[in-house]
């Protein structure tokens, strides 16, 4: 009688833990989740991970780089880019030999605030990739867009022409630099470069996300050029980005494709926006 | 010894837990293969990145599972006794055992190997990349590698089943000193580059560190991949040390397992 009444009893607790769990299940269902994206939301430290994946580096490093890659870009925010930043810095310390890890790094951090992040995971490609020319060439694209260095970055790159074992790669690697040194930072070799890379990359998401960092360079390099034959003709700055169009040096000011658009610098010369909210 | 070394490979082989390994190690296989769709750039290189992890930790369950059967289980149910009966040394049971594992390992060793090859060679059947894998000379030497890796992990687990009264513990012990001599090589590099200057941590944990490397080896230095993957071989000298490093550990662990074993009473 009282084995009966126990077995009852612990039905009993069974289906009200059933029906607890369900209605929980379902009630969190309709809630709003944690903001970051749930591939990034957490990054541990490197110890942790090298544990996570039984001692094993190389396995960390690609547990990690999978989370990287199945991030979703378009839908990421400062935070997340934080976070990949430093998942990508941990990758780099694991293997700083492992390619795509350079490769995204290279194609994403410096273009959403993490140019130091970047800068750490190709220096340490640069150094353990010794018969690939390609970490010294971001490396070098890093120091010439980002930190408007051409003198380094062309150092870079120069540094990679022994990596080179095609002689056309040589000669290519030696004339950017070359124009690099002569001419200083220009807007428009920027947005050829990122066009080069992106025509290099493998077609899919990441080739669009590239092909549109070309398409925001090439729209601020017409809209640079605008502004320079306006100054040639009334010997002014403009004041806002309309009047290039009310001059009738443009037909209309550039649609950017992220939604940040462009503006001016207190000296009057056009900038890409780095917030939606950025005045024309 | 031959007597012990052959019915070892014989149980091995017919074991329950040997079977569901290297089933398991068939499925880290495939997720190897399908590891590679994630690469953009290297798909070949993940593919095999992704399966000498796994091969690794095949290996390193299957000897534990061997010993776990072979050694600490017929001395947990008293089946030792018999085997103890014949008129051999103790230590020819143990080496027996060991060589046993040895063999099942060097099976499922080329096993794995020839699956991992396919599975990278279907990989990158859609995408050639820049930098070619080098599934040659140093594919095997970086699997033969593994498989010492994993055979210094099975006489550790040898060495605590001489003295365990309890069947589990050398399977529990024996990854967890996987784990630490594989994480050793980080541990160590992460020091020698001044753990990021936090001069607390260097204070504290390095002379333990320090003490620890003569205690544990390092495995991680068992680990030629980078030579397969992107071609950058360890240099002869690594490799030479590298393997006298782990046979004379190995060495060392089974006379220890053979010393404690002596003098073990079985009631």
């Amino acid at each position: 009688m009282k084995g009966r009444r126990v077995e009852s009893g612990l039905w009993l607790a069974a289906v009200l833990s059933l029906c607890a769990y369900g209605f929980a299940q379902n009630r969190l269902y309709g809630l709003p989740g944690a903001h970051a994206q749930p591939e990034l939301l957490i990054s541990l430290p490197r110890f942790a991970q090298v544990l996570m994946a039984g001692g094993d580096r190389y396995l960390a490093a690609n547990l990690a780089g999978f989370r990287v890659l199945v991030a979703d870009t378009e839908r990421m925010d400062a935070a997340d880019y934080a976070v990949q930043a430093r998942l990508q810095s941990d990758i780099a310390w694991f293997n700083p030999v492992h390619e795509d890890n350079f490769y995204i790094a290279a194609a994403i951090l410096p273009w959403n605030g993490q140019v130091d992040a970047a800068q750490y995971v190709l220096r340490k490609a640069s150094e353990a990739r010794t018969f690939d020319w390609y970490p010294l060439f971001h490396y070098g694209f890093l120091h010439y867009h980002f930190r408007r260095d051409p003198a380094t970055g062309a150092k870079l790159l120069l540094s990679g022409v022994p990596r080179a074992t095609d002689v056309q790669d040589q000669w290519a690697l030696q004339n950017l630099a070359a124009v690099w040194i002569e001419k200083g930072y220009q807007t428009g070799t920027a947005a050829g470069m990122v066009e080069a890379i992106a025509e290099d990359s493998p077609p899919g998401n990441f080739r669009r996300y590239l092909q549109v960092r070309a398409a925001r360079l090439r729209d601020l390099q017409h809209l640079q050029d605008a502004v320079t034959q306006y100054r040639e003709r009334y010997g002014k700055g403009v004041e806002r980005l309309d009047d290039l169009v009310t001059a009738g040096l443009l037909a209309a000011i550039p649609q950017d494709p992220l939604g940040y658009g462009f503006g001016l610098d207190s000296s009057g010369w056009p900038i890409l926006g780095s917030s939606p909210a950025v005045s024309k | 010894m031959l007597e012990f070394m052959s019915s070892g490979i014989r149980s091995g082989l017919r074991g329950k837990s040997f079977q569901a390994v290297l089933v398991l190690g068939v499925l880290m296989i495939a997720i190897a293969y399908l590891s590679g769709f994630f690469s953009p750039r290297q798909p070949q290189t993940v593919a095999l990145d992704v399966g000498f992890s796994g091969v690794r930790f095949s290996l390193i369950l299957m000897n534990l599972f061997w010993v776990q059967d072979l050694v600490a289980r017929e001395i947990d149910r008293r089946v030792i006794l018999f085997s103890l009966a014949y008129p051999v040394s103790r230590t020819a049971f143990l080496t027996g055992r060991f060589l046993a594992m040895l063999v099942l390992s060097l099976l499922a060793t080329v096993l794995l190997g020839f699956l991992l090859l396919l599975a990278v060679l279907l990989a990158g059947s859609g995408y050639q990349q820049e930098f070619a894998v080098d599934l040659g000379l140093p594919f095997w030497a970086t699997v033969a590698g593994l498989a010492l890796d994993a055979a210094v992990v099975g006489a550790f687990s040898i060495c605590v089943a001489s003295l365990s009264t309890v069947s589990v513990l050398p399977l529990a012990l024996g990854a967890s000193f996987a784990v630490a001599g594989k994480a050793l090589g980080a541990t160590l590099d992460y020091f020698a580059r001044g753990a990021d200057g936090d001069q607390q941590l260097l204070g504290i944990y390095q002379p333990v560190i320090e003490l620890i490397r003569w205690v544990v080896p390092d495995l991680s230095r068992l680990d030629w991949r980078e030579w397969a993957m992107y071609g950058l071989p360890p240099g002869c000298e690594t490799i030479f040390w590298s393997a006298i490093m782990a046979w004379s550990y190995i060495a060392l662990l089974l006379v220890c397992a053979s010393l404690l074993f002596a003098r073990r009473e079985f009631s």
